[in-house]
């Protein structure tokens, strides 16, 4: 019986030393190389030099619906997304832009925000949309 | 009888009439709300405090009435075209003290060539005050204000002015439920500024100022990736499964998607343009991409495949054949497609520059999703969905099924499972890990711009000096390795 209890262990053992069985989210600590070959990286990185980021937008209810192109840049003048969009309507969509940029212009019609890179960029149409007499 | 119908309609149309006003009750909770659509608040507020309140659960709150000028605490209405009637308004002083407040309406007409960004003009002569008990009684007030004569009906645009003034004390004005007969006539989207006559020649939905093709009703803007005027560089390693020498330069493609989109947000076609830049191996690589999860028969048409040797089987639609989702076949043979096949020694092209150079060649291809306004047999699909799907790989050798794709991008249907885990490939469909080493070093880079890319026999590492930064740091260093900036270049070692 000892001898059936060691070899279930010595298989757990071996069976956990799978490589397979990695979980993605195991801390790592990446390598300091000398070239590429020495190069030791996680699974979570996959050699991208642009970076998706989820828009939340949020139109606004209003008596007169129009509509107009959403132009999303980075401050580097790269439009990353146009949209037709109606005011009172709700964006949610991925976009891609390069892993550098720190901050999205939206324009829409006459309304134009500036917001920093999050992976959630979230905004709201109607802060911006009349400025200067609210008091 | 006529006349009974006529009577009726006409009582009709004088319901509609009235039934037509623009108002502001607070009940939104957020003053930003209200502006959004062109309310202003001169020194007003909204507030919830119960005791205050007028009407509902929000009224709005003045400041505190110390003026009896008319532009210190105030509401103005959006541009109203505004019909003959009266403008109603529930107003109560807040109970605490002071000598006279009262609350005046003006009018104010629309003026193309007022220098304010408003374009508001000289107040109207008609203007009508009327005097609230005085504090700190709180009797609510509910005050009707007549719309001229002059300017009921005259198909002009109007801001409606609400002015609370006052003298003495500290007493404040609540107000609530404003009500102005006539039509909204403001633009929120244009400064708020009157609504005008939009041009919209195709009558797609999309004004010309902001339709891309205003005389297509098919076709309204463009998305490009990664931008209207620039490449992006496809860099391949063409030895998988094996490593090879890292130099990134076995095939490099340069490439551009504008994607065509109609008003209702779907692809219409893809034009994409790819420039074959060089070729640093033997080996005659095939080149597709695949939109994931994007079924083939979403695609109508593909036209300027290169496809030299026959070597790829192509549908009716001109997708790859025997494939589930949509394969896009660019060309077939790099060697062929770059004209080179005569002249080619097998050393490589436009990686030494001690050779002479080969001259680059385009592929301009187009992907058809609807064709004059007719969506494929599929379906529709839109921008968000489409391109976040591009999945370009090669084909090595004309081994159909030896795919390596960009890491952790999923292989085609045609690929081979038999080559997985072969050489140095750990790629592990189970856990999601695709053409990658098992210390996760990728077969190709995708950068968002065209970069020169490294010469024969010399690693990437050597010519992008923060490469290694980069990718040891997992991005987090240097995400911008790739640009032209001081010391981040070894040029004697990029072609």
């Amino acid at each position: 019986m000892k001898i059936s209890y060691l070899f279930i262990g010595i298989v757990l053992i071996l069976s956990s030393c799978r490589k397979d069985d990695i979980t993605p989210n195991e801390p790592f600590t990446p390598t300091k190389a000398q070239n590429v070959k020495e190069l030791k990286v996680s699974a979570q990185f996959n050699w991208e030099t642009s970076k998706n980021i989820q828009i939340d937008l949020k139109g606004f209810q209003s008596d007169f619906v129009s509509s107009a192109i959403l132009n999303v840049k980075t401050e580097e003048g790269i439009t990353v997304l146009n949209q037709n969009l109606k005011s009172n309507e709700d964006l949610q969509t991925t976009i891609s832009v390069p892993s550098y940029a720190k901050k999205l212009i939206f324009s829409y019609g006459s309304l134009s925000k500036t917001v920093d890179i999050k992976p959630i960029v979230s905004l709201n149409l109607i802060n911006k949309i009349y400025q200067g007499e609210n008091e | 009888m006529k006349k009974v119908y006529i009577l009726v309609l006409a009582a009709l149309v004088q319901l509609g009439a009235k039934a037509q006003t623009v108002s502001v009750n607070a009940e939104s909770g957020d003053r930003n709300i209200d502006a959004a659509n062109c309310w202003a608040f001169g020194a007003n507020s909204f507030t919830n405090t119960s005791g205050l309140v007028i009407n509902g659960a929000w009224s709005i709150r003045s400041n505190q009435i110390t003026n009896v000028l008319a532009d210190a605490s105030w509401i103005k209405s959006p541009w109203i075209k505004l019909n003959s009637g009266s403008i109603t308004i529930k107003v109560r002083n807040d109970g605490s003290p002071g000598s006279t407040r009262a609350v005046r309406v003006r009018f104010i007409p629309y003026d193309a060539n007022s220098l304010s960004s408003f374009k508001e003009g000289a107040f109207l002569g008609d203007s009508s005050t009327f005097n609230m008990p005085a504090p700190p009684a709180t009797t609510l007030q509910n005050i009707s204000f007549a719309v001229p004569v002059s300017i009921a009906g005259n198909n002009n645009p109007y801001k409606v002015m609400i002015s609370f003034v006052g003298t003495g004390g500290t007493g404040r004005m609540i107000s609530d439920d404003i009500v102005i007969p006539g039509t909204y006539w403001a633009n929120p989207l244009n400064n708020c500024l009157p609504q005008s006559g939009v041009t919209d020649t195709d009558g797609d939905g999309v004004a010309d100022v902001d339709d891309a093709y205003p005389t297509d009703v098919n076709r309204a803007y463009n998305n490009y990736y990664p931008s209207q005027n620039t490449f992006g560089s496809l860099m391949y390693e063409d030895l998988w499964p094996a490593t090879g020498d890292y130099d990134f330069n076995d095939l490099v493609v340069d490439y551009r998607l504008q994607y065509v989109s109609n008003a209702a947000n779907n692809v219409v076609e893809l034009k994409a343009k790819f420039v074959t830049r060089a070729i640093g191996a033997t080996f005659k690589n095939s080149f597709l991409f695949q939109f994931d999860d994007v079924a083939a028969n979403k695609v109508i048409s593909v036209t300027g495949t290169r496809n030299t040797s026959g070597f790829l089987s192509i549908s009716a639609n001109g997708t790859e054949a025997g494939q589930t989702n949509a394969n896009i076949p660019v060309f077939d043979n790099a060697i062929n497609s770059l004209g080179a096949a005569g002249a080619y020694s097998g050393f490589g092209i436009n990686v030494d520059k001690t050779v002479a150079a080969f001259a680059l060649d385009t592929i301009n291809l187009t992907v058809t999703f609807i064709n004059n306004g007719t969506p494929a047999p599929g379906g529709t699909i839109s921008y968000a969905n489409l391109s976040t799907k591009f999945n370009p790989y090669i084909a090595i050798d004309q081994t159909r099924g030896r795919e390596v794709h960009l890491p952790n991008k999923v292989p085609s249907a045609l690929a081979s499972s038999s080559f997985f885990r072969t050489d140095q490939d750990d790629t592990n469909p189970a856990g999601n890990k695709y053409y990658k080493t098992v210390n996760n070093l990728p077969w190709v880079l995708n950068v968002n711009q065209s970069l020169p890319y490294p010469s024969k026999n010399f690693e990437i590492s050597g010519a992008y000096t923060k490469f290694l930064d980069w990718a040891g740091s997992e991005g987090t260093l240097f995400p911008d390795w790739y640009l032209d900036l001081p010391s981040y270049r070894n040029n004697d070692k990029l072609y």
